[in-house]
């Protein structure tokens, strides 16, 4: 997961970040304006409303108020004067015919009024298609009197307005009915005569309702007093249905707490949304009383229409916005693509760097910004590092051609220095071991030995100032003149160290000097004669362990002035003693907490060292010296050099001979084991060595005499006896008859005990014993042959 | 001079001086002189023995199959002599200490 998030480039980073805080700013902006602009269009929406509605109630009242006027006039007229019956009718047919919104028009008196002969007398002239008619209305039947267009506007004494109804028969159209209650004056006083109508037809305010566009589906309406609808786009509903019945019906509380404002004459814009009749689309609703009758104007305004603009500006903002945050993301990419594409580039040319190519070219870069300064110091980088790469190759080839040139110095120094051991396996009058270990390939550290006659051996170890090459050179020096000087017969150890001095003083441009320790051992009588010139002290170490330094200076090291050295010192080594040289790499070998070896340390060591050899004594003080440093560099060059001096080898005759003649009889054996037992203690034999002779001969010969002759006669078995400096062979020669103990199958020693065969353990035992078991016949003869070596 | 001490039916031979061809005759008399009883366990005591042959090593042998090994035990041998019996590969069958 997190691998492929590290993928994903600048430019994803970059849309990421920068389009998410512009579409949240964005958005942010959007909806604050769309509320704005949502709360605008509502105070808008409202005004207009309360406008439009008004408009219409005022359009209504217009309508209604000049169908009134004609009544009022009229009832004026009559009541101010006595017309005839004729002139009534007249006047209530001129009503009629003159205005087109009157549907009918009737004077009802009140009884006997107008003819005493007459209870009911109510002329009424109405619109029966195009023709305007005449009838009579009251009877039992029909007993206005307790109408409520009659009755009521008399007990109120003032002129009204009757719900609306449908003319059913008649002119087919919804009407209302106007009355006003007439009056007049007899002794001053006011008393009612009768009611003035007229029928008024409500087809004008319909259609004039129905010419009402709000928006595009919204509509006007008018309902009554009671809430019957008068006006509406349904036309089943007017006079049929009330604005409760419907609100019952749609079960729409919103739209009966309308009505009831409605009806109470209040007029508002409506803050709750209901589903419109006519459409069952949200709505909201205005509402505005006609102050002439009590009747109400309703406004419906569907909701997704007023809120159409604010939609479309929603939209449209919409549109733009999203717009902008597509362009924002091109003009990202590209800007990222110009920064990362040199980036990319660059990066290409870094790996190619990485692998070794230099030479890989960079592409240019023309721009100014921070890339193209990074692609200038980019280049200026290859470059630079080209000539350093190359600097550091020919260093280095130098390097390595200097280090070549050490590592064969060294094989060269190392030449120089007698390394080989047992360096003389010939001599038996001393054992020597050497070790040097320069501090870096080659150092000015020396050993050397070498016989200066058949018995003197010379011996030295010397430590030249410095390390390294000086040292080295100055060090070969010295040995190669040491071994010059030396073979000038006749000189004793200082003659050898003046003439090496003398010789190093002249030719020392260096300044460099020596220290040197210079012996000469006589091999047959252990005497040493020495001079130190300014080396360590050299260690005695004697066969019964004691430990003892050489604590003589004769001279000054070696190379700094011309002087003379005092005369050698002389000692002698014993069978056993050991002369233990070093230089002080041994001493002053550093450990990591900065401390010295010591030459206490060294002489604690050989303290107990008497019964080793001079390779087991140097091996022991080198792993010490490891031990102890722990790895800390080697500081100095490290040169020891031990000498045990093992005294004179008796002298013998290097092979001796004996040889025994002996019958073959068993009882012969024991003078032969006594003579042998005689010969083996005379040549200084272990105890060990004389038992196996002893075992060999007698297994040998007693299987002879057992099983070698058929015969009974006497035989002769020669024994020969042969003693060398390491081996004892023993030859058998027999006249018996042919018996090969080498291929004779040796006993079975794995088998169980029980198994054992008694036989062939004598020959086991021989080959067993023997280092060396050789079989011949030869005329008629056994020849055995058997060394052993000890 | 060999020594046989009898107990019971262990037989403790303690032997001395070389035993070689020669004197193995006698030593096999000896110790054949010295089992006619119920000798059932047989120790051979070799502290004085510095040298012994082959011959020795077979009546070694015969003693074993005789009481079988588990009742056979060689003790006090000089490393020379060990090493006789090593090469025969005896120190592995037999007790020796």
């Amino acid at each position: 997961m997190k691998r492929i998030k590290n993928k994903r480039g600048l430019t994803f980073k970059l849309i990421i970040f920068i389009f998410l805080s512009v579409a949240i700013i964005f958005t942010l902006i959007f909806l604050d304006n769309y509320d704005i602009s949502k709360k605008m269009v509502e105070k808008n929406l409202k005004l207009n409303a309360e406008l439009i509605t008004k408009n219409i109630v005022y359009k209504a009242e217009k309508i209604l108020g000049s169908v009134q006027e004609i009544p009022n006039n009229f009832s004026k007229i009559i009541e101010d004067s006595s017309y005839s019956e004729a002139e009534i009718n007249r006047i209530l047919k001129m009503e009629v015919e003159n205005n087109s919104e009157i549907y009918g028009a009737c004077i009802a008196y009140e009884p006997f009024y107008f003819n005493s002969t007459k209870k009911y007398y109510a002329p009424y002239y109405y619109r029966n298609k195009k023709e305007i008619e005449f009838k009579c209305l009251g009877n039992e039947q029909y007993d206005y009197f307790i109408m409520d267009w009659y009755k009521i506007p008399k007990e109120i004494n003032r002129p009204m307005w009757s719900e609306p109804y449908y003319d059913k028969g008649g002119g087919n159209v919804i009407m209302s009915t106007y009355s006003v209650p007439l009056y007049r004056e007899k002794n001053g006083k006011k008393y009612f005569i009768g009611i003035l109508t007229a029928d008024v037809s409500l087809n004008l305010l319909r259609e004039y309702f129905e010419s009402i566009k709000v928006y595009k589906t919204g509509y006007a309406f008018m309902i009554s007093k009671k809430g019957t609808y008068i006006s509406h786009p349904i036309k089943e509903l007017i006079i049929n249905e009330t604005i409760f019945s419907i609100a019952d019906a749609q079960k729409s509380s919103e739209m009966r707490v309308i009505g009831r404002d409605m009806v109470k004459g209040e007029s508002s814009f409506a803050d709750t949304e209901y589903y419109n009749i006519k459409y069952n689309k949200l709505s909201r609703i205005a509402y505005a009383p006609v102050s002439l009758n009590g009747w109400s104007v309703g406004v419906v305004f569907p909701v997704d229409e007023f809120m159409k603009d604010v939609n479309n500006l929603f939209i449209r903002v919409m549109f733009l916005g999203l717009g902008g945050l597509f362009f924002i993301c091109l003009v990202i990419i590209f800007i990222s693509r110009s920064i990362t594409s040199p980036l990319r580039k660059l990066s290409i040319a870094a790996n190619k760097f990485a692998e070794g190519d230099f030479d890989f070219e960079i592409p240019p870069s023309s721009s100014n910004d921070e890339v193209g300064s990074l692609n200038k110091s980019f280049a200026h980088m290859q470059s630079a590092l080209k000539k350093y790469i190359e600097n550091l190759r020919l260093t280095t080839s130098a390097k390595e051609k200097i280090e070549s040139e050490l590592k064969i110095a060294r094989e060269i120094q190392m030449g120089m220095i007698p390394r080989k051991f047992p360096a003389f396996p010939e001599k038996k009058e001393f054992d020597i071991y050497g070790f040097i270990e320069p501090a870096k390939e080659v150092g000015g550290d020396l050993y050397d030995f070498f016989f200066i006659d058949d018995v003197r051996l010379c011996f030295a170890i010397g430590d030249v100032s410095g390390k390294g090459t000086p040292a080295a050179l100055f060090m070969a020096i010295t040995t190669t003149i040491m071994r010059a000087e030396n073979q000038i017969a006749g000189l004793n150890t200082s003659s050898v160290i003046n003439l090496m001095n003398n010789y190093l003083c002249k030719n020392n441009e260096g300044n460099l000097f020596v220290t040197l320790f210079l012996g000469i051992l006589n091999t047959s009588t252990g005497e040493v004669e020495y001079i130190n010139a300014g080396h360590n002290y050299p260690f005695v170490i004697k066969c019964n362990g004691a430990v003892s330094e050489l604590n003589t200076t004769h001279c000054i090291p070696l190379g700094i002035s011309i002087n003379t050295c005092s005369n050698p010192n002389t000692f002698k080594l014993e069978k056993g003693d050991t002369i233990f040289l070093y230089t002080d790499g041994v001493s002053e070998a550093f450990n990591i907490d900065d401390q010295q070896y010591s030459i206490k340390k060294i002489s604690e060591i050989l303290h107990n060292q008497a019964n080793h050899t001079p390779f087991e004594i140097i091996q022991h003080i080198i792993d010490d010296v490891k031990d102890f440093s722990q790895g800390t560099e080697q500081s100095d060059d490290i040169s020891v050099l031990a000498i045990k001096y093992l005294g004179k080898p008796l002298s013998k005759v290097p092979t001796q001979n004996y040889q025994m003649v002996i019958k073959n009889s068993i009882g012969n054996l024991s003078s032969l084991s006594e003579k042998i037992t005689q010969l083996c203690n005379n040549w200084e034999m272990s105890s060990d060595v004389l038992n196996k002779v002893n075992l060999v001969v007698e297994e040998l010969i007693s299987n002879t005499i057992f099983y070698g002759y058929s015969d009974t006669f006497e035989h002769d078995i020669i024994l020969n006896l042969m003693y060398d400096e390491s081996t004892i062979s023993i030859e058998i020669i027999d006249d018996a008859k042919e018996f090969n103990p080498i291929t004779q199958k040796s006993a079975d020693i794995n088998s169980d005990i029980n198994e054992r065969q008694v036989g062939g353990l004598g020959i086991h035992l021989v080959k067993s014993l023997s280092d060396a078991f050789t079989y011949q016949r030869e005329d008629s003869k056994n020849k055995i042959k058997i060394i052993i070596q000890f | 001079m060999n020594k046989y001490e009898r107990n019971g039916k262990l037989l403790t031979c303690i032997l001395s001086g070389k035993i070689d061809t020669l004197n193995t005759s006698v030593l096999e008399n000896e110790i054949n002189e010295n089992m006619i009883e119920d000798i059932t366990s047989v120790v051979i005591d070799m502290q004085e023995v510095d040298y012994i042959s082959s011959s020795f090593l077979r009546i070694v042998i015969k003693i074993v199959k005789a009481v079988s090994k588990e009742n056979f035990v060689i003790k006090n041998v000089n490393p020379s002599v060990m090493k006789v019996f090593k090469i025969a590969n005896l120190t592995e069958i037999i007790n020796i200490g």
